[in-house]
């Protein structure tokens, strides 16, 4: 990995790798971010993918993709712990396999689209902010027209903190923000951001290196982002009724694990034989030997400490369901799972994070989590602690976890 | 080794003495191994045919049912094991497809390749074992049904078809999968499973010879008994759809709208098929996306939603072209699309779009040998069609823009059957 810093708070990553076909640039800017900023934000996203002053329409943009032979461009804004994170990043096909220098032409777009968005008089046109915010409308009433995305909206909501500031923002929200609202969002952010310029691929580091200091000439900033612990409130429980068949059910459980220090990597391993794999505990008593669901997992998010279950089941079965959760729960405490599940944990995680490096999105991510984030550890290291943990290990990693926040949408949500 | 230069990838085929045909793609560098089986026989096959014309009809969904109920062995739990060694196993059943499949971070995978090959080839499917499945298959059935884009995607086909299964999910309905029995299954299983019948895919950094060793060594020690071919059963139908407009109330807050058109597949060999769907898809592309001017005068003026789409699939025995928006206002939209679609099909696209779209496509094709499993799966499914990833792309590069507007000026766009999803 090649690294560059031409200014204070500027990172350059180059990470030349003959493996793929693919190169990724992304450009990530990071900022300590705040609940009432992320509706802006979320907006802000896609006023910047609309257009831009060099290709200021939709036929412009998409003739400029295709000329870099389907290159794909994306511009998002998620929050991440409790920093915001707005990334531009385009993938196009190597070079040589298309027989033409597409690098430059890679690096000029997101240039043009990070550095000069269409802002004309201290606005984006109204044509344009009129359209965006219609689809933020749009988007938001689809995305919760699925009720698993709506309970998992609830929860998150019910918990608050970073979760919550990860949820498309509200009607109300939306209806709030001004054009110059987005404006100064962008210029805030453009002006104090911490920014990380990564690439992946086969690229020659001198080239790319000129590139990116030529297509982004960013001044010094100060900029200190840390992924602090999030202190929730009390429990808290969301409801929609609906009428539709399933009943779906978002769990939120506080675990204590923030980042991947520490204990995290005994948690991640806990979580598998939990269940976040097929042969834990919840797909095996609650599906598999009850017959309670089609579906049910949990995901640890490590960068926020807390522990998700989901499920869709019959409203019949909700109390069992609930119970039979809570069970697993227990019997993790209490170390009710035998050696073998931890080996098969270990030994799925293990393989999971060794295949991820051949994914080039996957590998850009690394770069850029261990450039940004304090607690991360290398694969490497990563590896090492996940080989390192035993069964006592992970029944002290699961010891805090606690119900925090429950959403449930569908029939029978009002007796739950 | 076939090589092609162009995307960088060799690849070895073999057929074993069962019949078994094995595809085995190099990934040097890589340390993600896996292996796909796959068998041609997907929900669409419920009623098939053997040489005589004689039927052997199952319940729909009984695809479905049976690649849940082929992870369960006598004495063992066919996913522990794998995960016992890092292997990450699942299936999916598609309207003309079954597959089972893992994937690993190790590259050796002698182990677990024997283990796919084992489990697939060993019916041990037990009467109490499908009763406990059944209301797990129901429960995914209530979840597809929540699903609106879903809902609306069965529906349009409903409207579309008479009789055809395309009509159903490939889960089945909830009195097919509450019917279908442990003989169902093993009649199905005898009929689609032969290894003469079926694919493997490996893809693997390691030795190909070695890896074709490991499954002739396999298939040698077992006896598979002679197999007639089965195929599906001939449907026919007409070009005029079933039902003009179908609508749904659901529980929703955003209104969809589907207009689908009945395609003529019949009799066309699956590279002319291909050339139907790419040539109807780069007009559709060059006209109803951003790359047409209007398309944003369109969007200014509210006569579509940024989510407007169209899409198209053929088959065999079915073929459609589906435009969708998110709207209520049916009638609006139809007025709309047959307007457009005639001047479409008046004024033509031009070869410049056409270049653009091909550059779109071959680079994506070309990123698509950077994903392993994604890669293994679509070179699996095309074995099924006959189709090769490499053929696809010459079929695309062949595609001129009088080429693609012959192609749609042949269809009769004229008769689409709407399927409506209203808030309740």
């Amino acid at each position: 990995m090649f690294r560059d810093h031409p200014s204070e708070g500027v990172h350059i990553h180059i990470h030349k790798s003959d493996k793929f076909r693919t190169v990724i640039l992304q450009v990530a800017l990071i900022w300590p971010g705040e609940k009432r900023e992320s509706a802006v934000y979320f907006l802000l996203s896609s006023l910047l993918s609309d257009s831009c002053l060099k290709y200021p329409g939709k036929l412009e943009v998409s003739r400029r993709l295709d000329e870099l032979y389907g290159a794909s461009l994306q511009i998002r804004f998620r929050p991440v712990g409790n920093a915001n994170r707005m990334s531009f990043s385009i993938s196009a096909c190597e070079s040589s396999c298309v027989g033409e220098d597409i690098l430059p032409g890679m690096f000029e777009t997101v240039s043009e689209f990070l550095m000069r968005p269409r802002i004309e008089n201290g606005k984006f046109p109204d044509s344009v902010f009129a359209e965006c915010r219609k689809q933020a409308e749009l988007t938001l009433m689809m995305a919760y027209d699925e009720p698993g995305a709506k309970a998992d909206y609830l929860a998150a909501e019910a918990y608050g903190g970073h979760l919550a500031r990860r949820n498309f923002p509200s009607q109300e929200e939306l209806d709030q923000i001004t054009n110059e609202d987005t404006v100064r969002a962008w210029e805030w952010m453009m002006e104090h951001a911490r920014i990380d310029i990564n690439i992946l691929g086969n690229v020659d580091e001198d080239y790319v290196r000129t590139l990116a200091k030529k297509s982004f000439p960013f001044h010094e900033r100060r900029c200190e982002c840390r992924v602090e612990k999030h202190s929730p409130g009390s429990y808290a429980c969301m409801k929609e009724v609906r009428d539709i068949p399933q009943t779906h059910v978002v769990l939120v459980y506080d675990t204590g694990h923030l980042g991947l220090a520490g204990m995290s990597p005994s948690f991640v391993i806990a979580n598998g034989i939990f269940g976040s794999l097929p042969t834990s505990m919840l797909f095996q008593n609650i599906r598999e030997k009850q017959g309670l669901c089609y579906s049910i997992d949990s995901s640890f998010l490590s960068m926020d400490g807390i522990l998700k279950v989901t499920c869709a089941i019959s409203p019949d079965h909700l109390e069992a369901l609930l119970k039979s959760v809570q069970d697993q729960i227990d019997a993790m405490k209490n170390g009710a799972f035998s050696e073998e599940d931890v080996e098969i944990s270990k030994c799925m995680y293990i393989s999971n994070l060794i295949s991820s490096y051949d994914s080039p999105g996957a590998v850009l991510s690394e770069d850029y989590r261990l450039s940004v984030c304090q607690y991360s550890l290398p694969r490497e290291k990563l590896l090492e602690e996940f080989e390192r943990v035993g069964k006592e290990d992970v029944v002290r990693s699961f010891q805090n976890v606690v119900l925090r926040a429950a959403a449930i949408v569908g029939p029978g949500g009002e007796n739950a | 080794m076939p090589e092609n230069r162009r995307f960088r990838q060799t690849w070895k085929e073999h057929v074993c003495h069962s019949g078994l045909k094995v595809i085995v793609i190099e990934k040097k560098g890589f340390s993600t191994s896996g292996a796909m089986l796959i068998t041609p026989y997907g929900s669409l096959d419920y009623i098939q045919e053997d040489s005589s014309g004689r039927e052997y009809a199952s319940p729909l969904g009984t695809a479905h049912f049976l690649e849940h109920k082929l992870f369960e062995s006598e004495d063992n739990d066919v996913t522990r094991q794998f995960s016992q060694i890092g292997a990450n196993v699942n299936a999916f059943t598609s309207y003309s497809e079954t597959a089972y499949y893992f994937t690993t971070g190790e590259s050796h995978v002698e182990k677990p390749l024997n283990m796919l090959l084992d489990f697939v080839q060993n019916f041990a499917v037990t009467d109490a074992s499908v009763e406990k499945e059944r209301p797990i298959i129901l429960e995914e059935y209530q979840m597809y049904q929540e699903d609106p884009d879903g809902r609306l995607f069965q529906e349009s086909m409903r409207g579309l078809y008479h009789c055809h299964p395309i009509r159903e999910d490939i889960v089945g309905t909830e009195a097919s999968i509450s019917a279908i029995t442990r003989q169902d299954l093993e009649a199905a299983y005898a009929r689609n499973y032969h290894p003469g019948a079926m694919t493997l895919v490996i893809l693997s950094a390691a030795d190909a010879e070695e890896l074709i060793e490991t499954v002739e060594k396999n298939q040698s020690g077992k006896q598979f008994p002679h197999q007639e071919k089965y195929v599906r059963k001939n449907w026919q139908e007409d070009l005029i759809p079933e039902q003009l407009c179908i609508e749904t109330v659901m529980d929703v807050q955003s209104q969809k709208t589907a207009y689908s058109f009945k395609l003529n597949s019949a009799g066309m060999t699956a590279a002319q098929r291909l050339e139907m769907e790419w040539g109807i898809r780069f007009a559709l592309d060059s006209w109803f996306t951003p790359m047409n001017p209007l398309f944003q005068t369109w969007l200014d003026e509210e006569r579509i939603t940024p989510y407007f789409s169209t899409d198209t699939d053929s088959a065999q025995d079915y073929a459609y072209l589906q435009i969708m928006d998110e709207t209520a206002k049916a009638d609006e939209l139809r007025e709309f699309i047959l307007r457009q679609l005639n001047a479409l099909c008046e004024k033509g696209i031009s070869e410049e779009h056409v270049s653009q779209l091909k550059r779109r496509t071959i680079g994506s094709n070309i990123r698509l040998f950077d994903y392993p499993s994604e890669l293994m799966n679509a070179w699996a499914r095309s074995t099924v069609t006959n189709v090769s990833l490499f053929d696809e792309i010459d079929v695309i590069e062949h595609l001129t823009a009088d080429r693609c507007m012959e192609i749609l000026r042949s269809l009769d766009l004229s008769n689409p059957a709407c399927a409506k999803l209203v808030s309740r």
